[in-house]
């Protein structure tokens, strides 16, 4: 075998060094190639499958068996007499050992048998212990899907709870109607089919969003602003002028119903802008009535009208707009119901994400309650005692920053003018900042000084000595 | 039991014999040498094949007493030659003395020297002269004396058993190696272990001197000669004590490296001869009904060390024969595993 390598080497050697040679030799390396390593494949065929002598074979059996040259003694030994008793015991004795090594077995169960039972052995035990690993495995995901299942439902329960709480206190028909569908929810829940949950979940999402569209569409919120700038040109209508500017429909509601009251009382009330009145609430009804919502662009229209025949007197009796401003509080009081509606549609909506989620095995927040946020619904039986979203109040607005005034006239002797600026209007710096530019002015104030003076030396040097002393550090990669 | 009635014997029941006398023999000797089991066993096995052994080892180790429990066991006549440098021929072979038989008339007669004798032990015997130390060629090799011009012949079996000190290098003569290679075996007396020295001062402090019977004879130890010449030896072991012997020579193809750098001529076949028949009884006493290669190799290195002239190379690496032979070893055991595969 090692010949039939050696001649295969030397070939490629052979054919390797003439291919370098010579542009020529190329075209025979090629064909030496194949034939040189077939012919050593062959001669190392022929080496192995070669008949072995009697003596190796013997050598052979001996290494195999684990005997001391008995067997290729006995095939050696000479046929004359002396030698034949020296065989004869011998064979004896080799018989005796092979059959003390119990080669039946070795013969009859080869070493290749053993070794394959053996890794059959292992990989059974292997396998089985990996089945076992994977059993446990899948006992426990089993468990931990089991509880997270139970997680799941009691906090889409906790939710279907309140859902059933809200629809049982509320006076709203349609939140009624739309949140009553929570048994059909649970149902679907307790399917324990993911796939039907999430349907049932889908569908329920998809009424809250079409409610909350249907909601948008009919909202005032858009126009409000304007509406506000018209409503402001009345005398008397500024508080609900400012409700209406801050999208507070149901403190707009509240003044409009106030006002409503007092004009039932004669008298007159003044407009500003008169001119300009009239066309601002005509436009803003052919807005309303642009986006679908005929009823406020009646009311604005009238409005509109009566600001038109009242151009000229600059005021309106209150006989004449107490109808304008009980349509709009009608108006108002729908729009708040609405808006309340609305969030209700969008909390219903948080809730359902947070089951979704859940049912998805994630982490989430905790969902608002719809009960929680009844309070800010008008009316009810719960009105007073929930929140509106903010527990804690009204953000509080603090004063503004200050403002400049000027003040020009005489102080003394000709025109001076003088500033003067509140204590807030100041712009907000650092405590360092002067400190630095009074040091750099002083720093350089020194150093003119030291340049130009007739100061010693010593003094010189305490003086760059207090300078550096008291120099802040980001002062001290100045030049 | 004479010899013709033990070659009717079963053979398995002779090589038994061979075996038990031997254990015998070597278990007398040892009830005086204490410890020392590789030197009692190695000085049997050559006086079994009917060769010479030189023991080396520094005084004190009990060569002599080693001889003389081997002539006492073996209940053989016992001769001890001190080697000195004007030791003569003469005192070790015998001379012709003129004798007057009281009638007037004279003449010769011879008379032998200590080397008519079954065990002669030569002791130191680097401290004669080359011309003493050769008088004991013809009689380890040959087996006779020629004095006078006559020849005699030594008493048979016939067993040299030289010493020599390793120090103590000044005014000696180290032995030609002629006369090294008719030398069996050499082998080197180990210092006795912890064990075997508490027992050696044990066992001669005690004011009493172990007993040795005699527990072979003459006869009986040519027996087990005979029989373990007889023990066939395949061509296939011939051939590798061949190629062992030719190994140490540093120009032969079997020659391993260290050989070829250290050595500086090998051994000669005479070394192949005391090979093969030391691994016969190396056989015999394993019980085997032929010679295995691991019997050549066990007994490789005591017949090879003494036939090697190593080169000045080798003494000023300080490297001894038996280290270069250690590697030859493993190389021939790996040459002859391969056989096999």
């Amino acid at each position: 075998m090692l010949l039939g390598l050696t001649v295969g080497l030397a070939g490629l050697l052979v054919v390797g060094v003439a291919g370098t040679l010579t542009q020529t030799a190329v075209l025979a390396v090629s064909l030496l190639i194949p034939i040189l390593w077939i012919a050593s494949c062959l001669v190392i065929l022929a080496f192995t499958l070669r008949k072995p002598s009697d003596s190796e074979v013997a050598k052979r059996a001996d290494r195999v068996i684990g005997l001391q040259d008995d067997l290729l003694s006995l095939s050696e030994y000479p046929d004359d007499i002396p030698s034949r008793e020296w065989r004869e015991a011998a064979w004896k004795h080799t018989s005796q050992a092979v059959a003390a090594r119990k080669l039946v077995w070795t013969i009859g169960f080869p070493r290749r048998n053993v070794i394959l039972l053996g890794a059959a052995v292992t990989l059974s035990l292997a396998g089985l212990l990996v089945m076992m690993g994977q059993w446990n495995r899948i006992a426990g995901q089993k468990a931990e899907m089991a509880a997270k299942q139970a997680e799941r439902a009691e906090a889409a329960e906790e939710i279907l709870e309140d859902w059933e709480q809200f629809v049982e206190t509320t006076e709203d028909q349609e939140l009624k109607k739309v949140f009553a569908e929570a048994a059909a929810l649970r149902e679907a829940l307790n399917q324990e089919d993911p796939m039907a949950a999430m349907l049932a979940i889908n569908q329920m999402e998809a009424k809250l969003s079409s409610l909350q569209e249907s909601l948008a569409a009919q909202s005032m919120s858009s126009q409000a602003a304007g509406i506000a700038e018209a409503l402001e040109a009345f005398e008397g209508m500024g508080a609900l002028s400012a409700a209406l500017r801050n999208q507070n429909f149901e403190s707009a509601a509240a003044e409009a119903e106030k006002l409503e009251k007092e004009l039932s009382k004669a008298g007159e009330s003044k407009m500003r802008r008169k001119e300009a009145l009239a066309e601002m609430l005509a436009n803003e009804s052919q807005t309303a009535i642009a986006r679908g919502n005929s009823s406020l662009s009646d009311v604005l229209s009238k409005l509109s009208d009566t600001a038109k025949r009242n151009s000229q007197k600059g005021s309106v009796s209150n006989k004449e707009l107490q109808p304008c401003v009980g349509d709009l509080c009608e108006q108002l009081t729908k729009e708040s119901t609405m808006k309340a509606r609305g969030r209700m549609a969008a909390i219903g909506k948080s809730q359902l994400d947070a089951l979704r989620s859940r049912l998805r095995g994630e982490e989430c927040e905790t969902p608002p309650s719809l009960c929680q946020s009844k309070g800010a619904s008008p009316g009810g039986q719960q009105a007073g005692k929930g929140t509106d979203g903010q527990p804690l109040g009204e953000q509080t607005e603090l004063a503004q920053a200050g403002q400049s005034e000027k003040v020009t006239g005489l102080l003394g002797e000709g025109e001076s003018e003088v500033t003067v600026s509140s204590a807030n209007s100041g712009t907000a710096a650092a405590a360092g900042g002067p400190t630095k530019a009074d040091i750099s002015e002083y720093f350089d104030l020194s150093q003119k000084a030291v340049a130009d003076e007739a100061i010693p030396l010593a003094h010189r040097r305490t003086i760059r000595t207090y300078f550096e002393r008291i120099r802040p550090v980001a002062e001290t990669q100045i030049p | 039991m004479n010899q013709e009635d033990a070659s009717q014997e079963p053979l398995e029941t002779r090589l038994a014999n061979f075996q038990n006398r031997f254990e015998a023999l070597r278990s007398a000797i040892q009830k005086a040498v204490i410890g020392q089991d590789e030197t009692v066993r190695l000085t049997l096995m050559a006086m079994v094949a009917g060769g010479h052994v030189l023991l080396e080892g520094v005084p004190g180790l009990g060569k002599t007493l080693l001889v003389k429990s081997i002539a006492a066991a073996l209940h053989l006549r016992f001769q001890r030659v001190q080697f000195t440098p004007d030791l003569m021929p003469s005192d070790v072979l015998g001379t012709t003395l003129l004798v007057d038989d009281g009638l007037g008339h004279h003449h010769f007669r011879f008379e032998p020297g200590p080397v008519f004798a079954n065990v002669l032990l030569g002791d130191e015997i680097n401290r004669a002269t080359p011309k003493t130390q050769s008088a004991l060629l013809e009689a380890m090799q040959e087996g006779h004396v020629t004095v006078g011009g006559e020849t005699r012949p030594l008493l048979q079996p016939f067993f040299v058993l030289a010493t020599q000190n390793p120090l103590e290098m000044e005014g000696t003569y180290p032995l030609p190696e002629a006369q090294m290679d008719r030398f069996f075996f050499q082998i080197i007396v180990p210092y006795p272990t912890e064990e075997e020295f508490s027992r050696i001062l044990e066992l001669t402090t005690a004011g009493t001197k172990p007993e040795i019977q005699a527990v072979m004879t003459g006869q009986e130890l040519l027996e087990m000669r005979a029989l373990a010449a007889s023990l066939p030896a395949t061509e296939t072991i011939r051939k590798r004590a061949v190629r062992l012997v030719m190994a140490t020579h540093p120009d032969s193809p079997y020659a391993t490296p260290e050989i070829k750098r250290y050595v500086r001529y090998g051994a000669s076949p005479r070394a192949g001869q005391a090979c093969l028949a030391a691994a016969k009884i190396s056989a015999a006493l394993a019980g085997r009904f032929h010679v295995s290669s691991q019997d050549l190799l066990s007994v490789a290195i005591p017949v090879l060390r003494h036939r090697m002239i190593m080169n000045f190379e080798a003494q000023a690496d300080a490297l001894n024969a038996d280290r270069i032979l250690q590697g030859l070893l493993a190389a021939c055991e790996a040459a002859w595993g391969k056989e096999a595969e």
